[in-house]
């Protein structure tokens, strides 16, 4: 350990952080002992790289850049990203916003799993880091468009396994044209 | 699909990218607030969006955390007497919320404050307790589901043939993953860690000294597979361009070898008298 920084140690960075990064790992592998692998593998990274860590209130968005790290150097020689292989799609937007108890864990995970590891990437990103495209799009280095059609498609992806029998149909062409006539 | 997305693809890409008003100013967003500004209903669309996007965002974050793995992890790192650790790490209903630590603060203060740790923790057993019991059965689940023998033999020989990135370590290989008792031990043997490199798992990769042009290495990673044998068989299960390889199951340990150089070399590893011919 020995390097400390902006007041932390590994023993603190663990006991703040271990859940988020767990569960950022699990979205991203979707198995337990995956997931437990790769926490692991970043906070042995975290206690090695202590010393780049400037600021506490940086931790977190730091480990989650050592955790993509860490998933794509394990990952992209086997399940490298096609492209497009999802259908853009907002057909599926519900048309009342669903509650809680409506989003079911186990199918949210399963929509997750089906998805090529890029677009997954891009998709926990936007929601689990809470970043933008355009940031996204600096950190992954791919071009904006990039981004936003990934995002685009597997968000689509996502809800169509989530609400796809309770959603009402919004003809994508028609809100987004109505005006062009 | 095209590779060059129409107008309208590129609305409803932006639409599902844009955050909020201080994105429309964007211009990569330009043809989104054009729209947005003439068509009172995309906007509520997008409305309903944000909405929806933020109840996938708690639904994500909610993913329960195995017990102890605070302490484990802590354990593993060696740091584990620098410490008190389990006084600091959050209390396991609120760990069950994916959040932990100060952010928690930040995003339920009304956990924080109001409800006792005793609450907590009476209130997170039965959440571990199912989530132990949904990991079981998703293991079980899993045994055979994602890996195929094929799949488990192609990685094993793209691994082999990447060669030594690696060094190789010096100290006794660790006894979760032993050396296989099916095969010959030979003087010179090597080993090194696995870390996620090989179905995404951790083990030891047991080099064997390369000699008269052959190569071999033994894989072994902690994976319950279906089907395989329970010990090497005398032929490969799968030959590729001169590379021969066999996978098999020894209780919870998967061994998979990979040998260069001929069908020869690969039966010269093997102990004698034993596995099928297939």
């Amino acid at each position: 350990m020995g390097e400390q920084c902006a007041g932390m140690d590994i023993a603190q960075l663990v006991a703040e952080h271990h859940g988020a990064v767990y569960g950022y790992a699990y979205r991203l592998c979707g198995s337990v002992p995956e997931a437990e692998d790769l926490t692991q593998q970043v906070f042995l990274l975290a206690q090695q790289k202590l010393g780049q860590l400037r600021r506490a209130a940086s931790a977190r968005s730091w480990m989650f850049a050592i955790l993509r790290r860490c998933f794509r150097r394990g990952r992209k020689r086997w399940q490298p990203a096609s492209a497009a292989s999802l259908r853009l799609n907002i057909d599926n937007i519900p048309a009342e916003v669903p509650r809680d108890e409506q989003i079911d864990r186990q199918r949210l995970q399963e929509a997750l799993n089906e998805m090529p590891d890029g677009f997954r990437m891009v998709l926990l990103m936007y929601y689990f880091e809470d970043c933008s495209y355009r940031e996204i799009s600096e950190k992954l280095q791919l071009p904006m468009g990039t981004v936003m059609s990934r995002l685009a498609r597997a968000k689509g992806h996502l809800r169509s396994r989530l609400f796809e029998p309770a959603c009402t149909a919004v003809q994508p062409g028609q809100a987004a044209s109505s005006q062009r006539g | 699909m095209d590779s060059q997305p129409s107008r309208d693809d590129r609305i409803l890409e932006a639409l599902e990218a844009c955050r909020g008003r201080d994105d429309l100013s964007d211009p990569a967003l330009a043809d989104l607030a054009a729209e947005m500004a003439a068509d009172p209903d995309l906007e509520a669309i997008h409305h309903r969006l944000r909405q929806i996007d933020v109840k996938l965002a708690a639904a994500l974050h909610d993913v329960p955390v195995p017990q102890r793995l605070a302490g484990r992890l802590l354990e593993r790192l060696g740091a584990i007497g620098a410490t008190e650790p389990q006084p600091e790490v959050p209390a396991p209903a609120v760990e069950a919320t994916g959040q932990s630590g100060r952010e928690s603060q930040v995003a339920v203060p009304i956990f924080s404050q109001r409800i006792s740790r005793r609450w907590l923790l009476a209130a997170a057993l039965p959440l571990c307790a199912a989530a132990c019991l949904f990991a079981a059965v998703w293991l079980g689940m899993q045994k055979a589901a994602f890996y195929s023998e094929s799949r488990v033999l192609q990685e094993a020989i793209a691994l082999f043939r990447e060669g030594i990135t690696e060094a190789t370590e010096t100290a006794a290989p660790p006894a979760d993953y032993p050396f296989s008792r099916d095969l010959l031990r030979v003087a010179g043997m090597q080993w090194r860690p696995i870390r996620g490199s090989f179905l995404g798992r951790s083990g030891v990769a047991y080099e064997l000294p390369a000699e008269g042009g052959f190569r071999a290495a033994l894989y072994v990673v902690k994976c319950a597979m279906d089907g395989l044998p329970v010990a090497p068989p005398r032929r490969p299960a799968f030959t590729t361009a001169n590379c021969f390889a066999s996978a098999w199951q020894d209780g919870d340990l998967l061994y998979v070898l990979v040998v260069s150089g001929g069908e020869a070399a690969y039966r010269s590893c093997l102990t004698t008298a034993h596995g099928p011919v297939t």
